[in-house]
């Protein structure tokens, strides 16, 4: 079979992907909730269920008033039956064929965990079927899947030993996938060459200043593009089709990034620009930076790192959207997930942080090495081929839990 | 034994490499050309340095004998610097 025939071979897999496995995901998933008036963790799991519908036009909620309705006590006493419930007390959360008595904030999460599971797998309205008073199957439910994913989510890594990715929490993917972002050698070029213009001029305040600057806007570009993508994803995040094609975004993001280990696992070194870019970028910084008006070339510095890194995005091959996509699935939004964006990118500029600040103080310009760079292509591309794949095959394994 | 060295500013494999380079001149005090990659275009494209860099070619009387290409350790640079002076002197 010739290269070519083998790339179409690929392609058609990975837009196989693209397809769901069943056309439940349209369909709405309900959620009956059994409360009763007057219960304090009714009402807070109320409050919660309401925000979680409005957000999701696949969900609907079918409330029974249980402490005032003697029907609604004695369906809910019915359901407990059909379902092997043996817990007594409200609230009951019934999804699908799984159970959930009483409310925490896990609770909340399992609730999510089990509406992204259900918008894939064979949903099942039993709630209906005992209404119906036809016969109901409640084995394989999601509350067993939960417990044995618990087992199977575990890997082990060299160095690291056994790794929960259940628990592996957003912070943690926030350093990890932010530092394996620094290290695309994209924009380290752009700053080296700035930082060696800097250098050359006389005057240390501007240095610092323009520098600074640099720096600062590349992290509020990213910022910005970061969490209007989150806003957008929230929104569409209990499509089957759009978290499928991230996903598949994911798996290119990381063939690519192997294919550029495996080519530079021998030579590591700076791979050439186009030389128009080049130029073009160069003559941009000497201009702003010889400035004679300092705010025109502070503004200079500014537009330059919202150019370079609006394209450094599309050379990220995807880890900015694919973390946006976990803050997401998680239902992370508001001022958590501005920080956890915030702690993503304070990694993400760490390296370049480290070389300014060592060439600020010492006057001369080191570079970080590109096996690091080599690196970050190998973890980078396993992690984005991880998180693909668990996007369309596990999505609940990427839930994390915060308890 | 002499040797033109190709670099770029913007290269941080290139910085890495400098400091490795000087260690190693200063053991074996090699005659060193260094060029850059932009700045000396018309030069250094004589040399068809590839798309990696920084590039290290070694010469014997005027003919290349050698090619370091892309970042390597300070051991590696040292061994392949004392094997081509066992060879060519």
């Amino acid at each position: 079979m010739n290269k070519r025939k083998i790339f179409l071979l690929i392609i058609t897999c990975l837009l196989a992907l693209l397809f769901p496995k069943n056309t439940f995901a349209e369909n709405t998933i309900k959620i009956y909730f059994f409360h009763g008036d007057g219960c304090p963790h009714c009402a807070e799991e109320s409050k919660f269920l309401e925000e979680l519908v409005s957000e999701n036009k696949e969900v609907e909620l079918i409330k029974y008033e249980v402490w005032y309705h003697p029907d609604n006590a004695k369906f809910l006493e019915r359901v407990k039956k059909e379902m092997n419930i043996n817990r007594s007390g409200v609230p009951v959360t019934i999804i699908g064929k799984t159970a959930i008595v009483g409310y925490s904030d896990s609770v909340g999460y399992q609730i999510k965990r089990a509406i992204t599971y259900y918008s894939e797998q064979d949903y099942d309205d039993v709630i209906k079927k005992i209404e119906n008073g036809e016969s109901i199957n409640i084995v394989d439910n999601f509350s067993e899947l939960e417990e044995k994913s618990d087992y199977e989510s575990t890997i082990s890594v060299p160095f690291f030993g056994n790794i929960n990715l259940k628990r592996l929490s957003i912070s943690t993917s926030a350093v990890l996938i932010g530092l394996v972002d620094g290290f695309n050698p994209c924009a380290m070029w752009i700053l080296l060459f700035l930082i060696s213009v800097l250098i050359g001029m006389k005057n240390r305040k501007r240095m610092w200043i323009y520098g600074f600057t640099f720096l600062i806007s590349s992290a509020l570009v990213y910022m910005v593009i970061m969490l209007s993508w989150l806003a957008v994803s929230v929104k569409i995040t209990t499509s089957i089709w759009i978290r499928n094609l991230i996903a598949l975004i994911a798996i290119s993001g990381g063939i690519i990034n192997l294919k550029s280990y495996i080519t530079s696992r021998k030579d590591s070194g700076c791979q050439v620009v186009d030389k128009n870019r080049r130029t073009k970028i160069f003559d941009k910084i000497k201009k702003f930076t010889h400035e004679k008006s300092f705010i025109l070339g502070l503004v200079g510095i500014i537009g330059l790192a919202v150019s370079v890194n609006l394209v450094e995005l599309a050379c990220s091959a995807g880890l900015p959207l694919i973390f946006t996509q976990l803050l997401a699935i998680n239902h992370i939004t508001g001022m958590r997930a501005f920080l956890y964006t915030l702690l993503y990118i304070v990694f993400f500029l760490f390296d370049d942080f480290v070389v300014f600040f060592v060439a600020m103080f010492t006057m001369k310009i080191s570079g970080i090495s590109t096996r690091y760079t080599k690196y970050s292509h190998l973890i980078g591309g396993l992690l984005m081929l991880l998180i693909g794949v668990l996007l369309i095959f596990k999505p609940e394994w990427l839930m994390f839990q915060f308890n | 034994m002499r040797v033109v060295k190709i670099n770029a500013i913007w290269c941080s494999g290139c910085l890495v490499m400098n400091k490795i380079w000087s260690k190693v001149t200063q053991k074996y005090p090699i005659e060193t050309l260094n060029l850059d990659y932009d700045i000396d275009y018309e030069e250094v494209s004589k040399y068809n340095p590839g798309e990696v860099l920084p590039v290290f070619i070694f010469f014997d009387n005027d003919q290349e004998v050698y090619r370091v290409i892309g970042e390597k350790s300070e051991k590696e640079m040292f061994e392949i610097v004392q094997k081509l002076g066992e060879y060519y002197e």
